[in-house]
Order: C-alpha cells, then sequence, then structure tokens
C-alpha cells in the first residue's frame, strides 16, 4: 500500500530527481567527465583520472573482437569476426594471429604465465590451450562427468586459468555459476555462484497472475566475465544484481565486493598487481576500484557517431598493463583505446600500498596530497580517518569521517572521544549528581521547597488551566491509562478538531525533527534532500487514508465511533510517536554502534506501543471484541489499499485525457500555421 | 619508487618561488620547472592530444587541375583568376609559385559517379525541401546536375557575377565571385535568393571541392586540413583506412539550442566548439595553402569536412551555409511529433574570403598570424598594452547558495576582506600583474542568482565590496565580476517568465540545470534590458570590469509567437548592449563575434575534439589571439597532469588561473560549485606563488612578440620560434635531448635568447 502511494507521488515529482551537476569546462581536454565517490555516497566530479593515449591497433583492423588480455608486454585479441585470436605488442605493432582455421567463434582469451594462450571458443563448444608459437597444445571439450550433467550445455564464452592449471569458464547456459575444469579436462564443480535472489515483487505477481515458471525465475543470474589475480583468486562481474562485482577466495566464498555496482551491463573486467579492480560497463563508462572495492574513479561514456577518443561505441571488454595502462577494447569501431593514468591515481596506489604495509606517516603525507588535490574525495578522507585515529588524533580523525560519511570509522572515533570526555569528567558529572541530590534533600528538610513549588504553580496556573492544556493532558493520560483516555474522547466528547489537527503537524513536525536531529550514525535520511510533500504524504496522508478507510469500514460492520472519534482517536494513539521521536533522536547523538541495540530497542518499543495503542483505540471507539477488531484492521487495510489505487487509477485517466487534448490542440495549430 | 615520485610531488606542491639564472652559456636558459617527474604515457605524444611532426614532402604541381579551357578574367598581382563559363568552376594560380587552385578536377575520375561528377564541377550546390503532400523531401541540386540550369554571368574587371537559375528546383540566387587586393571573396547575398512555391532552400555549398586532396592507397598531394575544433586541430591526409570514417560536421560557435535538441550526457564533456569561422587546407607544408574565413553568414554556418573514404576518394571541406532547417515538432509529451521545416529563411548573407599563403607562410601558424593581421586590420582585434609580466587570474569564489530542506543556506566562503589580505600576500610574493574575478559577489550566492544581481552578499556587504573596489581600484588591479545575464535561475527573480525568455522552435522555453537548479534561457533581448537596468549600479559602486560567463560562448536564436531572432540577431544585440559598457570585459571561451569588445578570455580552449580522423592538436586560437587579449587558461586547481597542462601553457602562450576561497573547500560539497575540488588558499597559496613563477619566467620573454614558428621535432618536444629572436624549447616528455648543442631535460622548457 505504501509502496503504491509512493509510487504515485513519485510520479508526481519525477521532474525533481536529482542529476549530476555538469561541468561545463574542460581542465584537461578529455572527453568524459571523472567522476569518483564523494561524500554521502553521491558520484562527484573530480580530476581527470586517466588520459585517452590512443588507438593501439591504428594499422591493423579487427572483425567485432570479443575479449582482450595483456600479458608479457603482449596484448593478445579474441578476433571473433576473423575467427582467430590477433597479438600485438603494447607499442601497436601487430605481431601475428594464431588459430586461424582452429577457432570457429573465439569470444574469450587467457594468456598464462608460461604465456600459453587460451581460447574460450562458444561454436566451437571448447576451449583450446595454444602454446605462444601458435600450436595447438589440447582441446578442453564437454566435460564428460557426470557431476556435469546429461542435460547442461557447453558453450564457453570467457576463459581464466590459474597457476595449477585450472581453468575457470563462463558460458551460455552455465546458470549455475563458473564451471571450474582441472588442467585434464576433468570438471570439478561450480564456482563462484551468485546468491538467488528473493524478490517480494515476483512472489507478488506469481500470486495473482499464477506464472508457473518458479524455477527458471529462481535461478541466480551467472557470472558475465571473469578475471583472476596474481594470488589466483577469481573475481567475476554479474549484471543486474547488487552487488555485481566480487572477488572470490579458493572455497568460492566471496571476500571483497565492489561498493558501487553501475546501473549498466556489465562487460569486462580485469585486476592489476596492487588488486585495484577494472570494470567497463555497456555504456562506456570504465570504474577503478581499489583492493577494498571503494569506488575510486568512473569515468569515459558512449559514443553514438561522432568517433572521439576517449569514448567507446560498443566495449567489449578491458585489460590493465604492469604499468596501469588501460587497454579497452570496442567492438563498434573495432579498435583498442588506451588509456594512461594521470598522478592521482599512482598517488592513491601509493597511499594504499603504505597503509598496508603498516608506514602510516608515510601513507598520512599521500593522503594529505590527494586531499589538497580534491578534499571532498571519499576515500582520502576515509583514509585519513583511519590513520589519525591510530594517531591518536580523534577529533580530526571525526572531521575526516564526517565527510566521508565513513559510519565505522565515525563511531569508534565518537567512542573514543566519548570515552575522554567521561574520564576526564566523571568526577564533575557524579559531583554534580550528588549535588542537586543534596540540594533537594536540604529543600525538603527546610521545607522551602513547598514554597517554590507553589510559587511555580502560581506562575503557570493560568497556562495550565488553559482547555488546550487540559486537552494535551490526554497525550500523558494515553500512555498511562489508553482504555480511559479513548472512552474520555469517545464520551465525554473530549478533544476537538483543532487541537487534533494540532497534533497532526506537531507529529509531522517531529518525524522531520528526528530526521535533522538523529546522529548520522542511525539514519540514512538527509535532511536537506527530503521532499516535503512526499514526506507529508508518507506521515499524514497514510494516517488520513487510515481514518477514512477504517470509517467507511466500520459503518458497514456496526463500528460505534464516530469519525470524530477516530480522528482525534488516531492522532492520540500517535502519542508514543510524538513525545518519543525527538528525545530519541536527541539521545542518539551521544550513542555509538556499541549501543546501536538501544536505540534501536527504543526505537521499536515506540512504533510496537504506537501499533498497540490504535488497536485499542479501534476496539474502544467502536466498542468491538477482539476477534472483530483484528477482522475490522485488516479489512481495514485492504481498504487502505483499493483506495489508492483508485486514486491512482484516476490520476492517469486524467493524466491521459489531458495528454490527449494537449496534442490535439497542438496538432491542430501546428497544422494551422503549416 | 613511491619515495621519489611523492618528494617530486611535494617538491611541485611546494616549489621554491624564485628562479635564478646563473653559471649558464649567456643566451640559453633553461627554466627549471622543479615538476612532479612523472611524465605523460610515451604513446600519447603521437596521438591527436598533441602536435605531429611534419613530413618534408615536395609538393610540385596539383595534379587534379590544368587550365585547359579556363578563361583568365581578373588578376591582383599576387593572384589569378580564371573560370569556366558553364560551370562557373574557377582556377585560382599563384603568380608567385605557380601554383594553381581549383574548385574542380581535370581528371576524369572513374571512381566518381555521374552525380558526383556533376557537383564536383559545380560552383554552387544547394538542398532544398520540396513540398509534397506528405512531407516535404530533402532534395540535393548542384548546377550541372540537371543540365537545364540557367546562368547568366557579368564579366567585371576584378570577377563576375552570375545569376542561376537551378534545373529542377528553380531557385535562383546570385552568385559574385571577384579577387581582392589579397585574395578572393565570394558573395551571395540573401535576398539574391528566390524561392518557388513548392521549393524552399535548406544548405548551400559553394566551391566545396576548392582544394580537395585524392587519397586511396596513397596521398597525392601531402599536406593537411586545418580544422577550427576548439584550439584547433589538424587532419593529416593519410591512406584510406579500412573502415569508413565519419563526416565532421560541426556548427560554427556551437549549436543553436533554439534549433536543436541538445540532450547532453551527464558522463560527457560538452564537445569543444569551433570558436572562429576559418579552416584551411595546406598542400605541401611550408609550400601552398590557403585559408577560408567567413566574413559574412558565420552565425549560421558549419564547417564539414570529408575525409578520404567516406562517399569519395578525396578529402574536402568547405563552410554549408545553413538557411533553413528539418525538423521534428513534438504533438504530444511524450513521443508523437511530425516532421516540418522552419517557415522563414534564415536571411543570412555568405561571404567567404580565401587568402592563399605560400612558403614559410604555407602551414597552420601562417594562418593563424595572417588572419589575426585581417583581424586587427579590420580593428576586431587591437593589440594590447605591453607589461612587463605575465598576467594571472585569481577567481575569489565568495558565496554559494545550498539547497537545504526549508530555506537554503548561504555559504561564507571569502569575505572582502581576506580578498585584500591574500592580494597583498601574493604582492609581496612577487605577483605583480595579478587579475581579479569574483564569484558569488551578490545576495544570493554563485549559482542561482542570474539575471538579478544587485545587492552584495550577506557577509560582506556593500561597504566591504566598496571598499574592496576602492583597494583593487588603487592597485591598479583588473578586476572582473562574474555575471550572467543570458539565464534566468528558477527562482531567482529579476526577470518575467512570460516574457523574457527564448523560446525553441518548438516552442518550449530552454531549459537546463546546474546541480540542483534550474535555469531557462533568455531573450537576447531581455538580456540587453536586465543588463542596462543594472548599468547604473555598475558605475555607482565603481564596478570597472565584469566577466560574463555565458554570452561568449552560447549563441542561440529564439523563436516562439514573435517573429524569429536569428543568431546574427542575437550576436547585434549583444554587440549594441556591450557597447555601451566602458568597463573591461572577460568571457570564458568566447567566439569571434565577441572579440572588439574583449579585454580576457577565461577558460581558454587547449585541446580540440580529437576525433579518430584528427591527427593533430594545435594552439590556432592562442596565436590568433595572443597580444591582443588576455589569455588566461583553466583553473590550476584542476589540474590532473599537472606538468603536462603546465608546458601546455607555455607552448600555447596561455597564462595561469585559480580559483580560491578562504573557507576550506569540503564546505562546497553538494553546492554546484562542489566541481572545485581544491581552492583553500591557505593550502594554496605556496603552489600559485610557484606555479606563476614558473610560468612568467618563460613567457615574460616573449610579451609582445609574434610566434612565427612551431615546429615539432620529435614527438612530444616542441620548438616556439618568437619574432623577436627568443626560441622555446619544450619538452614533455620523459627523455633528454640534445638539440643543435643545447640539452633540453625531460618535463622542462628552455629559453634560447638570440
Amino acid at each position: 500500500m505504501k509502496r503504491i502511494l509512493l509510487l504515485t507521488t513519485f510520479v508526481f515529482f519525477l521532474v525533481l530527481v536529482v542529476r549530476p551537476s555538469p561541468v561545463q569546462a574542460n581542465p584537461s581536454g578529455v572527453p568524459y567527465i571523472t567522476y569518483t565517490m564523494g561524500t554521502r555516497r553521491r558520484l562527484v566530479p573530480t580530476q581527470t583520472a586517466y588520459v585517452p593515449v590512443g588507438i593501439l591497433n591504428a594499422n591493423y583492423p579487427l572483425n567485432n573482437p570479443s575479449d582482450i588480455t595483456v600479458k608479457g608486454g603482449y596484448v593478445v585479441v579474441a578476433n571473433t569476426g576473423m575467427k582467430n585470436v590477433v597479438v600485438f605488442n603494447t607499442n601497436g605493432t601487430f605481431v601475428k594471429t594464431i588459430g586461424q582455421g582452429i577457432l570457429a567463434e573465439p569470444l574469450g582469451v587467457f594468456v598464462d604465465e608460461q604465456m600459453n594462450i587460451y581460447v574460450a571458443d562458444k561454436e566451437a563448444g571448447a576451449v583450446f590451450k595454444f602454446d605462444f608459437e601458435g600450436t595447438l597444445l589440447y582441446t578442453y571439450s564437454r566435460p564428460t562427468q557426470p557431476l556435469f550433467g546429461e542435460q547442461s550445455v557447453y558453450r564457453p564464452e570467457k576463459v581464466v586459468v590459474d597457476r595449477g592449471g585450472t581453468l575457470y569458464v563462463t558460458g551460455e547456459g552455465a546458470v549455475n555459476g563458473v564451471m571450474q575444469i582441472n588442467a585434464e579436462g576433468i570438471f570439478r564443480g561450480y564456482f563462484a555462484v551468485n546468491q538467488t535472489r528473493f524478490d517480494w515483487r515476483m512472489r507478488f505477481t506469481d500470486l495473482f497472475l499464477g506464472i508457473t515458471d518458479q524455477l527458471a525465475r529462481n535461478l541466480p543470474p551467472a557470472p558475465t566475465n571473469l578475471t583472476i589475480d596474481n594470488e589466483g583468486l577469481v573475481y567475476t562481474i554479474t549484471s543486474n544484481i547488487e552487488p555485481g562485482i566480487k572477488k572470490f577466495n579458493m572455497l568460492s566464498v566471496p571476500i571483497m565486493t565492489a561498493g558501487y555496482t553501475p546501473d549498466e551491463r556489465l562487460i569486462g573486467i580485469d585486476v592489476d598487481q596492487y588488486e585495484n579492480v577494472y570494470v567497463v560497463d555497456a555504456a562506456g563508462v570504465i570504474y577503478q576500484y581499489d583492493a577494498y572495492g571503494n569506488l575510486l574513479f568512473a569515468f569515459g561514456g558512449s559514443d553514438t557517431g561522432a568517433q572521439r577518443l576517449g569514448l567507446l561505441n560498443r566495449p567489449s571488454g578491458i585489460a590493465v598493463d604492469t604499468i596501469g595502462a588501460l587497454y579497452v577494447l570496442d567492438r563498434g569501431y573495432n579498435v583498442i583505446q588506451i588509456y594512461a593514468p594521470t598522478p592521482i591515481v599512482t598517488l592513491i596506489q601509493e597511499g594504499n600500498y603504505l597503509y598496508d604495509i603498516g608506514d602510516f606517516d608515510g601513507s598520512l603525507e599521500v593522503w594529505q596530497d590527494v586531499f589538497n588535490m580534491n578534499s571532498n574525495f571519499r576515500v582520502a578522507n576515509s583514509a585519513l580517518g583511519r590513520i589519525l585515529f591510530r594517531q591518536g588524533e580523534f577529533d580530526q580523525s571525526l572531521e575526516h569521517f564526517i565527510t566521508a560519511q565513513d559510519r565505522h570509522g565515525y563511531s569508534e572515533t565518537f567512542w573514543e572521544l566519548r570515552n575522554r570526555w567521561l574520564q576526564a569528567h566523571a568526577g564533575t558529572v557524579i559531583l554534580g549528581v550528588i549535588g542537586v541530590v543534596t540540594v533537594n534533600t536540604t529543600l525538603n528538610v527546610t521545607k522551602s521547597k513547598p514554597k517554590v513549588k507553589d510559587k511555580l504553580r502560581t506562575w503557570t496556573r493560568p497556562v495550565r488551566q488553559h482547555p488546550v492544556m487540559q486537552e494535551l493532558k490526554m497525550l500523558f493520560g494515553i500512555l498511562k491509562n489508553p482504555a480511559d483516555t479513548f472512552y474520555q474522547i469517545k464520551r465525554e466528547r473530549r478533544g476537538t478538531y483543532y487541537v487534533a489537527i494540532g497534533l497532526f503537524i506537531a507529529l509531522f513536525g517531529m518525524v522531520l525533527g528526528s530526521h535533522g536531529l538523529t546522529s548520522f550514525l542511525f539514519t540514512r535520511v538527509e535532511l536537506h534532500r527530503l521532499n516535503l510533500l512526499v514526506e507529508f504524504a508518507q506521515v499524514i496522508g497514510i494516517l488520513m487514508l487510515f481514518i477514512v478507510a477504517n470509517h467507511l469500514v466500520s459503518t458497514l460492520t456496526d463500528g460505534e465511533g464516530w469519525f470524530r472519534d477516530l480522528f482525534i482517536g488516531t492522532i492520540y494513539a500517535c502519542a508514543p510517536l510524538i513525545l518519543g521521536l525527538v528525545p530519541l533522536a536527541i539521545l542518539s547523538n551521544i550513542l555509538t554502534y556499541n549501543e546501536q541495540f538501544v536505540y534501536t530497542f527504543i526505537e521499536m518499543i515506540l512504533y510496537a506501543w504506537t501499533a498497540l495503542l490504535l488497536f485499542i483505540m479501534i476496539k474502544e471507539i467502536h466498542n468491538f471484541k477482539l476477534g472483530e477488531t483484528i477482522k475490522n484492521i485488516i479489512i481495514t487495510f485492504f481498504a487502505m489499499m483499493v483506495l489508492a489505487l483508485l486514486g491512482f487509477v484516476v490520476y492517469m485517466l486524467v493524466n491521459q485525457m489531458m495528454e490527449f487534448l494537449f496534442s490535439l490542440f497542438k496538432e491542430v495549430i501546428i497544422r494551422v500555421q503549416n | 619508487m613511491f619515495k621519489i615520485k611523492r618528494f617530486m610531488l611535494i617538491a611541485v606542491l611546494i616549489a621554491v618561488p624564485f628562479l635564478a639564472v646563473t653559471g649558464l652559456n649567456a643566451n640559453i636558459e633553461p627554466i627549471p620547472l622543479e615538476f612532479d617527474l612523472e611524465p605523460m604515457y610515451e604513446a600519447v605524444f603521437a596521438s591527436n592530444r598533441y602536435t605531429q611532426p611534419e613530413t618534408e614532402a615536395i609538393v610540385t604541381d596539383n595534379p587534379l587541375v590544368n587550365l585547359d579551357g579556363y578563361e583568365s578574367i581578373a588578376e591582383n598581382g599576387q593572384l589569378r583568376l580564371y573560370y569556366k563559363p558553364d560551370d562557373l568552376s574557377i582556377r585560382v594560380e599563384d603568380l608567385q609559385s605557380g601554383y594553381v587552385w581549383g574548385s574542380s578536377f581535370d581528371t576524369t575520375d572513374e571512381r566518381l559517379n555521374q552525380t558526383w561528377r556533376a557537383r564536383v564541377h559545380s560552383a554552387v550546390w544547394i538542398t532544398y525541401f520540396r513540398r509534397t503532400t506528405i512531407r516535404d523531401e530533402v532534395v540535393e541540386e548542384a548546377i550541372l546536375s540537371s543540365g537545364m540550369s540557367q546562368i547568366t554571368t557579368t564579366l567585371q574587371q576584378d570577377g563576375f557575377t552570375s545569376r542561376i537559375i537551378f534545373g529542377t528546383s528553380k531557385i535562383e540566387l546570385t552568385l559574385h565571385v571577384h579577387l581582392t587586393e589579397t585574395g578572393l571573396r565570394i558573395f551571395v547575398p540573401h535576398d539574391s535568393i528566390v524561392e518557388t512555391e513548392n521549393n524552399r532552400i535548406g544548405n548551400l555549398k559553394v566551391y566545396p571541392f576548392l582544394g580537395a586532396v585524392k587519397a586511396i592507397d596513397e596521398v597525392e598531394i601531402p599536406g593537411y586540413t586545418f580544422l577550427p575544433d576548439g584550439a584547433g586541430a589538424l587532419m593529416r591526409y593519410r591512406p584510406q583506412a579500412p573502415e569508413a570514417p565519419t563526416i565532421y560536421t560541426k556548427s560554427i560557435y556551437g549549436r543553436d539550442i533554439g534549433l536543436y535538441q541538445v540532450d547532453q550526457n551527464p558522463a560527457v564533456f560538452p564537445e569543444p566548439m569551433i570558436h572562429l569561422p576559418v579552416y584551411g587546407i595546406v598542400h605541401g607544408t611550408n609550400q601552398n595553402a590557403f585559408y577560408a574565413r567567413l566574413t559574412e553568414g558565420d552565425t549560421s554556418a558549419r564547417v564539414v569536412s570529408y575525409p578520404s573514404g567516406r562517399t569519395t576518394d578525396f578529402y574536402w571541406t568547405f563552410f554549408e551555409m545553413v538557411y533553413r532547417i528539418q525538423y521534428e515538432q513534438p504533438t504530444s509529451r511524450n513521443l508523437g511529433s511530425i516532421v516540418t521545416i522552419q517557415q522563414n529563411m534564415t536571411p543570412i548573407d555568405v561571404g567567404i574570403e580565401y587568402h592563399f599563403l605560400s612558403n614559410q607562410d604555407a602551414n597552420y601558424v601562417g594562418m593563424a598570424n595572417h588572419y589575426r593581421a585581417s583581424l586587427v586590420e579590420d580593428s576586431i582585434l587591437s593589440p594590447l598594452p605591453v607589461h612587463d609580466d605575465l598576467p594571472i587570474m585569481l577567481d575569489f569564489l565568495m558565496t554559494e547558495q545550498k539547497t537545504g530542506f526549508l530555506w537554503n543556506q548561504y555559504l561564507d566562503m571569502t569575505s572582502t576582506d581576506a580578498v585584500m589580505s591574500m592580494l597583498d600576500r601574493l604582492h609581496s610574493s612577487g605577483l605583480t600583474n595579478i587579475h581579479v574575478g569574483l564569484k558569488g559577489w551578490s545576495r544570493n550566492g554563485y549559482h542561482g542568482t542570474a539575471p538579478n544581481y544587485f545587492g552584495f552578499d550577506r557577509y560582506s556587504g556593500k561597504s566591504g565590496y566598496v571598499s574592496l573596489f576602492d583597494y583593487l581600484k588603487k592597485a591598479n588591479i583588473d578586476t572582473y565580476l562574474h555575471v550572467d545575464y543570458a539565464r534566468g535561475y528558477s527562482g531567482a527573480g529579476g526577470y518575467n517568465p512570460m516574457t523574457d525568455l527564448a523560446r525553441t522552435i518548438y516552442g518550449t522555453a530552454i531549459q537546463g540545470q546546474v546541480g540542483e537548479l534550474d535555469y531557462q534561457w533568455l531573450h537576447p533581448r531581455s538580456t540587453a534590458k536586465i543588463f542596462r537596468n543594472d548599468l547604473s549600479n555598475f558605475t555607482k559602486y565603481g564596478i570597472t570590469g565584469l566577466a560574463f560567463d555565458t554570452l561568449g560562448s552560447h549563441l542561440y536564436s529564439t523563436h516562439g509567437s514573435s517573429a524569429p531572432y536569428d543568431r546574427q540577431m542575437s550576436v547585434n544585440t549583444y554587440i549594441d548592449m556591450l557597447s555601451v559598457y566602458d568597463g573591461v570585459i572577460a568571457m570564458p571561451a568566447a567566439h569571434a563575434y565577441m572579440f572588439p569588445h574583449l579585454n580576457s578570455v577565461l577558460d581558454t580552449p587547449m585541446y580540440s575534439s580529437q576525433h579518430f580522423k584528427f591527427t593533430d592538436t594545435v594552439p590556432f586560437l592562442t596565436i590568433v589571439l595572443r597580444g591582443s587579449v588576455h589569455l588566461f587558461g583553466h583553473y590550476t586547481n584542476q589540474y590532473a597532469h599537472f606538468a603536462d597542462e603546465t608546458l601546455r601553457l607555455i607552448d600555447f602562450g596561455v597564462s595561469p588561473s585559480f580559483i580560491l576561497t578562504d573557507a576550506p573547500a569540503s564546505t562546497l560539497a553538494e553546492t554546484p560549485s562542489e566541481i572545485y575540488n581544491a581552492t583553500h588558499f591557505g593550502s594554496l597559496e605556496p603552489h600559485v606563488v610557484a606555479q606563476y613563477h614558473r610560468v612568467n619566467d618563460v613567457l615574460n620573454t616573449v610579451i609582445g612578440a609574434t610566434l612565427v614558428q612551431r615546429q615539432v621535432i620529435h614527438s612530444g618536444l616542441v620548438r616556439n620560434t618568437y619574432d623577436n629572436g627568443i626560441i622555446h624549447y619544450i619538452n614533455y616528455t620523459a627523455n633528454a635531448y640534445v638539440i643543435n648543442g643545447i640539452d633540453i631535460p625531460p618535463t622542462e622548457v628552455v629559453v634560447v635568447l638570440s
């Protein structure tokens, strides 16, 4: 229901969707904007990280190439259209072709440490192993082991090989993951299997539409491409899942996942000797991740005919050489484009490297340089936070963690700071408490306290006795004695529309207040990104829908409550939220992740209590029995859904109508003008 | 390895701000630039990001043309003009070298079909829209296409004038071809064009094959086409590639957003534009060349260049004049549309001047110098007063707007007092020729304010600015307040969204977005009106300079219910508007029509679009403007490859610029200014000083001098020779070179004072 409502509001406010800021000035002359992960997990423009260097195969035409790999100063390409594999020098000189006459549809290519060339051939249904001279050494045909399955298809598309000679093969039909085949061609099982998704939406459509093809739907998507690092660990990419970029250990357990998965179809992946990961997607954007899966840079873009150096038409593979240059294959323009890193890339690698070997002072300096180049760089802020934390510079560390929105780092640093404060002020705090108690007791003993109390009472009497204040007292009453209070509302006609409306507004204010005041450890809501109307619809709109739906349902099912009772009762039932949200938000500011349970527990209590009060409210207002109440609530929810759907349909119809009239009008005008 | 690099980087960031010349050969001055020693990846120097070495091929004659059947009709001492009466094709003979240029080919090329042969031989070739019951068909027609065209030619002393009636379309026009004192001039007045009821003119090409070069397996005439793309690009003639390259076609002064919908991919920068209405053709470097300049009609023209292998075996380049376009008129908000044509022809005259160059002028540097001289002659450019030191542009970001939940936040980035103290510090570090730009000086911050500028920012206030202006005036610092009168931000006020907006030919407002802020482009008339209303304030507060952020780089026509306002009218409006302002004016990446009013160009284009078919990027634009306009590069803070980009500044003769704030740059997160990654003066100060001295110490040797030769000795090693005898060797590479006994260390510049 909420989803439908959200969808409706979304349609209304679609125009407000945030787009990245386009940068006009182009300082480095490259065609694409380079983005990095900025603060608050948004992509923000940064310095150019890679410069397009040129086209490797300027003098040798390729035909629909599908895969590329770089090893030992050679660039090896699966030249699918010509049914061969082409070898270039890294300076672009054509060396030779191999596999002519043997290969039918070479889609994947890999070169091992001994410079043997493996080619995955989909049409031939085999992986061929050649030596570097081009002599065919071995043909890995369809595995015959029963484990592989009688029905399984074997159409290899991509292949990598570890030092022990084990092949990791992806291919059409390899839905179970990556096929692991040892050097002798014996099938060892499936590797790097993705998790099956449990999709509520799919279940929901199944429920209503009765689509029976459950089995096929629940197969996990298979990895589409893979690479292997110097330690023999396999990295895979899978489109349309989150996270789509993963690194596996020998036991096929994912040990690293990329922190950002592009929306586009993922095409190619490679990893360098520092375990930085490079991915290219179908839109021609190249992503660089560090060894921890942090997105460092995203750059590039699609070229739809202009043929500009640096843009890609139909990327089909990516490879990185030992000095960090990227070779990206484009099967649309049949070219290999080269990209070279700029100093900021080298600095980041250096910073990570020094951190990994434990040279924190050195690493600090390097990251400081990166910070000076771009002070909003998320990875740099996070790294500076970590290093300064280790050095005990908690105040500075905290600032960097805030900029980086590194919640765990912030939590740990804040714990240290809080601890330091508590240690420094423990004495004062205890003394203060003792002091207050003593004063209180003394006052009581000397009987001066009643005087003070009396005075206070006299001063505040006009306020306290104001009818509105009397009414608001029910907020507290409802917490202590809900049934009685609802009785008062219903029978004694206590409570007015005005105050109730005021309380609805107060609730909305409290929700906003809690968004604004909650420590960023416990919320992902960014106040200035909130849409006031969406927020209003989510809080007040849903409550209103509930009231209307319940009123409609209850009039039919002998509920005694009037609309007024429901309206006032509902908002008073929200008392725990009205009273508790903001104090909880304030409390969250002195908590760390160590005390997370405190926050979640209180939050749960607030919501559960509200739900319980709503339940009691319906029961009391309508004078239902327990069973009737439950039935009533279920029907109310159904009615809410129907109402929302109805609203949506009406909205769509009106929209269509307007669209039709608009087109008609416009076309008439244009035809008349011509 | 890392250690060394780090030290180098630190050296860059806090380089020593003085460079003494001691104990060296008296007339050779190697400038220690103290860079990070990490040069660009070697292979990049052979790419079209840089200029390539020349080949020394000799061109004796033009194999495509001869003078058989041509009548000599005029001569001006340098050139002799010939023509053929039946197709009006021409031959131009350079009397000095004897080289003959032709608009058509005299060889019978077996690979050209009948249609193409007709086009090649015809002087004029049009595209028109033929109205049918269903839609307007696009038809091409050259003079010889039908064999029925009528030509009435009047010969004059210096050329000829022809009335042409096309055979099929019956469209009529008059072509004037005349020799001027220095070149050849083509003129087609728009009021000579007569359309018929059902045939409406679209495009016009005049002598498109002038200077064409044949290249199949080998190139008949070595040389290149110069294209004014961004900073300038060359397309050297190469044998045909196995795959057909794309045609280069680009509107002069950018695409007209009033006519075409431009969908900007957020991953990609807007493509570099054509700022100058010129192109050039070289037949044999330093032997024969010409460049063509559009003197009229530049606001509605494209530069089109066909590489060999694309429809023909020739490289050919021309101006395509656009009178009318066909477009899809949307009829519904989602997909429906009907194809229609622009109702009124854009009234542009076509005036093309060809200037023929030979020997040492026959290259892109010679073209640029000749073009600059003609702009000076036409009083479009005038020499700058000479200063001893190079200028530096320091932009200060004063305040910026940050979108909030309930209300916006205004970030106090720099106060006027801070600007003064920063300038004091920099002045004492030897920066004597500072230019200052102020961004976000008005009440609502930098973005989201246009076109509503007064009053001053809420932190420094009127008094702060008055004292700052006073300080700047006393220090004799040129100051530019950044304004943008061509855009109106939603909610900014100061314009009327009902009457002041520009409209596309579809009738919609032209919208855009910066970060989360929406804006609309304003009608040029409204731009001028709003600007005039602010004039009294500029005088009142002593504002002596303005930087117009979009006026010089965004040119559009506007349509809608009132009469269409074409791009030439927009230009005229802007020129009129600026002529009443007597302060100094700066504009980023400004187009040629703004040159008469410019004191400074910001964000000077330093690169080309790097299309696959380009072979080189060349500093054409900067050679044209050097000495007449202050040229400032992109913000040095944004540089990715510091050494390389600084060397390019020196190579192209462009001054450095920075954007600075007093508050840390992280404050700018989530504002449209978050693209400025590092602006904090506290961290950047030594860097600003070092960068200035680095560039100034080289370029102050050639202030007021003209670049006469630019030679690429090896890929990545450039020798710039100036007319005051100074030579700069600029080494982009990691290799050390010895040239004529002079040591040229990697990534450094050597100045030879001969």
